[in-house]
């Protein structure tokens, strides 16, 4: 019973699911773009892109490679479309010119990065330069201090 | 030179591709041109759009049946201005069509040459 099972109805279900699976891949493409469209949370941005993308869905050969690509444009140009398009940076000209450099991260990741970064050096001491955070070696706990503590135990030092 | 947008080397290539050739060019062509997946290419004109460097309107002539209408997208002329002065700053000099060439894929032929010589 057990080898009717393995080799014939479990490669039979896989085929059939797998088949089933390829079939549905085009409509399931279609689906994630108009959800990756409707995210930009701007109607009319929304009905402009997912037709764009509809168009280029079209173009690309084969079923599992179009919910490849569909996928890929929800992950990646959603998130930082959302951004340029929220309604403060594309309704006010004064938004652009008052932070120009930061368009490509949202301001309020922006803010909770910042936030993290001056709470890390409250917290654990270091030092930040040119935009990265150095911890500080010296700090009891830190590795560099644990390695410092063993190495002075076994040569018979005093000290931390 | 300041710019509304952080100029990426993605973005240069992207404005390179449009400089390079005087036609419209829809999502995909641009990123088969600049040589970078589409889903990066999309926040790329976006931001440009936005800037007043790139224009867009949708497919005029009737497609193909049953084929959904593309968006194509031009440089405006103060977009080519800020373009050519953008990419001879950063890359030294302006695109041409024979140094935007995409780089040779390996061939393949040798296999079915030797296949037919059996």
């Amino acid at each position: 019973m057990n080898d009717v099972l393995t080799s014939t109805l479990v490669p039979l279900a896989l085929g059939l699911i797998l088949s089933e699976f390829t079939e549905v891949a085009p409509w399931l493409a279609r689906r994630i773009l108009r959800l990756a469209a409707h995210r930009l949370r701007s109607p009319e941005h929304s009905e402009r892109y997912e037709a764009e993308w509809v168009a280029l869905l079209d173009e690309r050969p084969g079923k599992l490679l179009k919910l490849f690509f569909a996928s890929w444009m929800a992950l990646r140009a959603t998130w930082e479309l959302r951004a340029i398009h929220r309604p403060s940076n594309s309704s006010s000209a004064d938004s652009r010119t008052a932070d120009p450099q930061g368009e490509q991260t949202p301001r309020r990741r922006q803010q909770v990065r910042t936030a993290f970064h001056r709470a890390r050096l409250r917290w654990f001491g270091g030092y930040s330069y040119a935009g990265r955070y150095y911890p500080d070696r010296r700090r009891w706990g830190s590795t560099a201090a644990m390695r410092r503590r063993r190495r002075n135990a076994a040569l018979g030092l005093a000290g931390p | 030179m300041r710019t509304p947008f952080r100029i990426t080397s993605a973005t240069l290539d992207v404005l390179e591709a449009f400089l390079v050739t005087s036609e419209e060019l829809h999502g995909f062509a641009v990123a088969k041109a600049a040589g970078k997946p589409t889903g990066s290419i999309y926040p790329i004109l976006a931001r440009l759009e936005q800037a007043g460097w790139l224009n867009s309107h949708w497919e005029t002539e009737h497609p193909e049946e049953g084929r959904p209408r593309r968006r194509f997208y031009f440089l405006t002329p103060n977009g080519t201005q800020e373009a050519r002065a953008i990419v001879i700053e950063r890359r030294g000099q302006l695109p041409t069509p024979a140094t935007s060439r995409p780089a040779p894929k390996p061939a393949f032929g040798f296999l079915t040459r030797w296949a037919g010589a059996w």
